[in-house]
């Protein structure tokens, strides 16, 4: 199911919606110790714990690489989070901890923080954590153009002070963009000690701490791509393409050590290929997709259900045009069932949203818009006839590699229907899709699921910027553009969440697309294996898992 | 001699046809390696650095004219998604597609040439049209399908073979095998029921021959006539399918791999294919095309050694 | 190089020494009409695969055609209160995981199926008869090269062809068609190639050419009925290929769009849920394997009554 979508951080705990949602299922096996809600942190189990043991994990993805500077992919950020570590790691309830760093404080107007570094931590490869492996990753992060680190305009540490500027250099179509650089010079003003790093914002940032969980790595470390290391509770010590990759328990853990032995993911292409595997016993455990559970009826496994944190859409396409008509996108959206759809394609397993913004984000998710366009189908030919458009028939182009949205595909075409509206699906691969769909805005409608890089109501309402490079439903909304870039600007809290629920109204209002739902990811273990441990994130924590006595 | 050299010199410029048309395919194709590997939330600054960095702003005719040198020079690149050299990356996949190629292939004439010559020998009789509908059944039946039911039937159901865990060769020899006769025999079915077809044919036209009357005549017995002398000119005349055979079992083998999750070249090409992983599938195809052009080249002179009476007929 | 030895597997029996097909075909009428085709005999002749062949397409198409104008169910919705049902008098091939009537869908199935091997065999047959026709009674460069390129293609994994066809076109409802075609071509141009070689030189060719027949009659009147029997027997295998070809391609995503039920896609979609549901997967491989049988024994069929 979710299998690319780029991982999320989150900053706020699971809500207490998404536990009724959720919580009132238990695994429909015989396991004597089914545990099926999302928001505890474990799954307790009767049995004491047995150290060592190896567990099989059946994955659809593989990671295509480990250099977390290059890949962004969300399985591939699953793995890197047994391998790699920031200055901050994520807890189960969402907030933060110090990792590498020992301690981070932030200034009163949140637009500095300092960090002090935790000493004697350890890389796989055997060397020592020090302040110029923190500085060279900081750099390589911000030159790479992850997610956040361009909020960081100045950071110093050991005498040094970098400077983040951007100049302008010539893409391959010959357009001039930014390209961020950062410069080294010695500094007084700079902490002198090796310890200390100071981080420099363009703008107050209380999520600040969501972004530095991104990995710490050696300077240098040339072949992150074949060899990463990291200072995880794990180290990657065998990759086959196509095949598996194999994470072994890191002795010199700084923290405390995993229990099981070795983790091999296990890679099969095909998502629904997964409950069969488990079935013949070739793998232990596997995140479901939609109903893959389903086969599993009558034979025992433990069964967790999480959110996938990425709001699952019917993108239209807003320049295609009929869809110029706003009063056209209202009347698909009334045409389309968001609860038969979870009902049918999801077994039941979603949570409605109605806007971009994951239910999830709960501070800023505004649940005032998730029943606007409940079912109408007489409003919805209303609407169509206002505008001319009663014989609207478009395309929707699905991605095939992910069966939940061909299927849910069919599902609303057989909904439109019901409107008079006739629509075709074309599936294209998923290569075709990033390229033509995404890049190329070349597509009348679209079905996917749509996450955010950083748990910050930002990271999912900037792409509706009319101006945004990744606006691939090319929304066009002044009133959008004005209250977001408020909302950016402003510095109090509440007023700001205000502001970004306010810019979800307009999305609404204007019914850019179609929000369907967030599907939720059901992680299916063999009883016997225990500890699982759930995070408001894209992520499987190997080093809780257990073999129980 | 003067056939010989004419002949490979058609298999070079075919292979030449083959290489410029393969890279010029691949890039016509929409979608990037780098799109690929940066999925839905990389900023067009990170995309635009990473097309750089993997050469991929480069003009065409250069990329080709690169891979070309590279290849006469053993050096096929770095795969794209896994940032690993080619060659390295295809040595492992290339044991387990052969040795699976080669089982079935082993299957094939082992069952294949007695089942032909058996039911050769009985014409007219009943075991002979049961033999000949299930041929037909054989031929008739997909490979994947025939996969999905070995699968479900000695995997899922009777726990013969535990489906999904393929098991490296070094690691475990018995069990490697144990788990690689599945898709050998879904990919040996269907040309084993061809070559027995052949087989067949072939022995009955050679039956009416003059020199097994004039055996028969001599006394000798009907098996010995049979398996002796017949299968051996039989044989000889189904050599020309061996290109054929190998070549299906190649292209069989393409999808059977992905049913059985085996990791061999098969997989990696259609797994190479949709990530637009163009060193790997260039060489890939370039290594299936040279496998099918040699062996096929191989068969031409086998059969002239054989059979000089064909060169007079052309 | 001409290619005696015809290795592509939609091709004759022949190889090596091959009578003139006329004359066998002449041979043939007269052993029919000496030895009265009965019982197991028949299956010597060819009459009992043929019968059987035709009553077996016949079925698959009935079916197709019936698809039209009448299902049990109806084939795209979706009802989720009868999830996966085993088969019954209700369903006869039960129901899928979204409760849609499987053999309502393979009806409709065996419409794009048959429509999918059938247009690919006649384009291909039509552009192979051109180009086989052609380069075998020129000859010269233009063979050489042609021969060239469809040994390139053939040395060329099918899947990569259909891939790089279906994202140059454009994804749709029946952009498969073409990517099959070009799979076919390398196969019956050899066959026709092959038989214009043969003919090219043949007296009744020489005579009509001294007649003053232009060459386009001596293709197409003189030399293309001659081979028509070889490539029957090829059509026919090659329409039981294209059903092959197009539910491999189906079955790797790059067939027919859902949510029409090409048989390729519905085995697909159900072999995930082949443990639970194993009906929904077995109907259409099942459906596939018997169209195909039908086919080959009308193939063989033919090639017994015709060609030996």
């Amino acid at each position: 199911m979710k299998k690319r979508f780029l991982a999320l951080i989150l900053g706020t705990v699971m809500t207490a919606s998404l536990l009724a949602g959720c919580g009132g299922k238990t695994s429909s096996g015989n396991s004597g110790n089914a545990s099926a809600d999302a928001g505890s942190t474990t799954s307790e189990a009767a049995g004491g714990i047995a150290e060592g043991g190896d567990f099989v994990k059946g994955v659809s993805t593989e990671a295509p690489g480990f250099d977390p500077f290059t890949v962004q992919t969300a399985d591939a950020r699953s793995i890197f989070f047994n391998i790699y570590e920031g200055l901050m790691k994520t807890e189960t309830d969402g907030s933060f901890k110090p990792g590498l760093a020992e301690s981070c404080e932030a200034s009163d107007d949140l637009q500095t923080y300092t960090f002090t570094l935790r000493q004697g931590v350890k890389f796989h490869d055997g060397s020592e954590l020090d302040m110029g492996d923190v500085v060279y990753s900081i750099g390589k992060s911000i030159t790479s153009g992850i997610n956040g680190f361009s909020e960081i305009d100045q950071y110093s540490a050991a005498g040094k002070t970098y400077t983040v500027s951007s100049k302008k250099e010539k893409n391959e179509d010959g357009e001039e963009v930014d390209v961020p650089v950062v410069e080294e010079k010695d500094s007084a003003d700079a902490p002198a000690d090796d310890t200390t790093l100071v981080i420099h914002l363009n703008k107050p940032d209380s999520g600040f701490p969501a972004i530095v969980t991104s990995p710490i790595v050696p300077a240098e470390a040339d072949d992150l791509a074949a060899n990463p290391i990291g200072t995880g509770p794990f180290e990657l010590t065998e990759f086959v393409e196509q095949d598996y990759t194999l994470l072994t328990r890191f002795e010199d853990y700084w923290g405390e050590p995993a229990h099981l032995d070795t983790v091999t993911l296990k890679y099969y292409e095909n998502t629904a290929s997964l409950a069969t595997n488990y079935l013949s016993g070739a793998i232990d455990g596997f995140n479901s997709n939609a109903g893959g559970w389903k086969e599993l009826e009558g034979t025992d496994y433990i069964q967790n259900v999480r959110h996938s944190n990425a709001v699952q859409l019917l993108a239209l396409n807003n320049e295609f045009e009929p869809f110029k008509d706003v009063r056209v996108r209202q009347a698909v959206a009334y045409a389309v069932d968001a609860d038969e759809i979870i009902e049918k394609v999801s077994y039941g397993l979603g949570t409605k949203s109605g806007t971009p913004v994951i239910p999830g984000l709960e501070k800023y998710f505004n649940e005032e818009l998730t029943n606007v366009y409940d079912v109408n189908i007489d409003k919805a030919k209303e609407l169509l006839k206002e505008a001319g458009q009663e014989k609207l028939s478009f395309k929707i182009r699905v991605p095939s590699n992910y069966q939940v949205h061909v299927d849910t595909a069919q599902v609303i075409a057989n909904q439109l229907a019901k409107a008079g509206i006739t629509v075709e699906i074309e599936s294209v691969d998923w290569n075709t899709w990033l390229n033509r769909v995404y890049r190329e805005s070349e597509f009348e409608a679209t079905i996917v699921s749509v996450d955010g890089p950083i748990a910050y109501p930002t990271s999912f309402l900037n792409r509706y910027v009319s101006t945004a490079s990744d606006n691939f439903v090319n929304f066009n909304s002044k009133a959008f553009d004005e209250t977001y870039a408020k909302a950016l600007l402003e510095t109090d809290d509440a007023e700001q969440v205000k502001l970004f629920k306010e810019a979800q109204k307009i999305i609404s209002d204007e019914c850019a697309s179609v929000y369907i739902q967030d599907i939720d990811s059901v992680v299916i273990n063999r009883p016997g294996f225990a500890g699982f441990k759930s995070y408001p994130l894209y992520v499987d924590d190997y080093s809780a898992l257990y073999v129980e006595e | 001699m003067r056939y010989f050299v004419k002949k490979l010199c058609i298999m070079l410029v075919t292979l030449f046809v083959i290489s410029l048309v393969t890279f010029w395919l691949f890039h016509i194709v929409p979608g990037d390696p780098a799109e690929m590997m940066l999925g839905t939330s990389a900023s067009q600054e990170q995309l635009n650095n990473l097309r750089k960095e993997l050469g991929l702003d480069r003009p065409l005719m250069v990329q080709y004219v690169d891979w070309v040198d590279g290849a006469l020079h053993k050096d096929l690149g770095k795969s794209i998604q896994y940032g690993k050299e080619v060659t390295k990356l295809l040595k492992g996949k290339l044991s387990v597609s052969l040795i699976l190629g080669g089982m079935a292939l082993f299957l094939v004439i082992l069952i294949g040439i007695p089942l032909g010559v058996f039911t050769a020998g009985r014409k007219h009789a009943f075991s002979e049209q049961l033999l000949n509908f299930v041929n037909i059944l054989g031929i008739s039946v997909p490979g994947f399908f025939l996969s999905i039911l070995l699968i479900w039937v000695f995997g899922l159901v009777l726990h013969w073979f535990t489906p999904g865990r393929f098991i490296p060769l070094h690691r475990n020899p018995a069990k490697f095998f144990q788990f690689m006769i599945w898709p050998a025999i879904a990919i040996a079915i269907p040309q084993t029921c061809v070559l027995s077809k052949y087989i067949r044919t072939a022995v009955i036209e050679e039956v009416r021959s003059d020199y097994v009357r004039t055996a028969r005549s001599k006394g000798s017995t009907k098996n010995r006539i049979l398996y002796v002398h017949v299968l051996k000119n039989a044989i000889v005349s189904v050599v020309p399918l061996i290109g054929m055979i190998v070549s299906g079992i190649f292209s069989g083998s393409i999808v059977i791999e992905q049913v059985f999750g085996i990791p061999g070249i098969g997989r990696l090409l259609i797994a190479s294919v949709s990530a637009r992983d163009y060193p790997i599938a260039q060489t890939l195809v370039m290594y299936i095309a040279v496998v099918i052009l040699v062996v096929n080249f191989v068969v031409d002179i086998v059969i002239q050694i054989l059979d000089p009476r064909i060169r007079i007929s052309r | 190089m001409a290619k005696a030895v015809n290795t592509s597997p939609a091709g004759g029996m022949k190889w090596g020494r091959q009578p003139n097909a006329a004359e066998k075909i002449r041979a043939e009428k007269q052993n029919r009409s000496k030895s009265k085709a009965s019982g197991l005999s028949s299956w010597v002749t060819g009459e009992a695969e043929l019968k059987m062949g035709f009553v077996i397409v016949g079925i698959v198409l009935f079916l197709a055609v019936l698809s039209f104008f009448y299902t049990p169910f109806d084939v795209y919705e979706m009802d989720t209160s009868v999830r996966s049902q085993a088969p019954s008098l209700q369903h006869f091939f039960g129901t899928d995981n979204f409760g849609r009537d499987v053999f309502s869908r393979a009806m409709v199935g065996a419409r794009f199926t048959l429509l999918v091997s059938v247009a690919t065999v006649i384009l291909a047959t039509g552009i192979s008869i051109v180009l086989g026709l052609v380069c075998g009674y020129v000859g010269g460069m233009l063979d050489e090269v042609v021969m060239r390129v469809i040994d390139a293609i053939n040395s060329f994994p099918s899947i990569l062809i259909a891939l790089v066809m279906v994202s140059v076109l454009n994804y749709g409802k029946l952009t498969i068609i073409p990517a099959l075609v070009i799979m076919f071509i390398p196969s019956f141009t050899r066959i026709v190639r092959t038989g214009t070689l043969q003919y090219k030189n043949a007296d009744f060719v020489k005579s009509n050419k001294v007649f003053g027949d232009s060459d386009f009659r001596i293709l197409f009147v003189h030399i293309l009925p001659n081979i028509y029997p070889l490539l029957l027997s090829s059509i026919v295998i090659g329409l039981s290929n294209a059903i092959l070809a197009e539910s491999s391609m189906s079955y790797l995503g790059l067939g027919i769009q859902p949510p029409i039920p090409s048989w390729g896609r519905m085995l697909k979609e159900a072999q995930d849920i082949i443990f639970s549901t194993p009906w929904a997967a077995l109907a259409p491989g099942l459906m596939i394997v018997f169209t195909i049988v039908g086919l080959n024994c009308i193939g063989e069929g033919i090639r017994k009554k015709y060609l030996s």
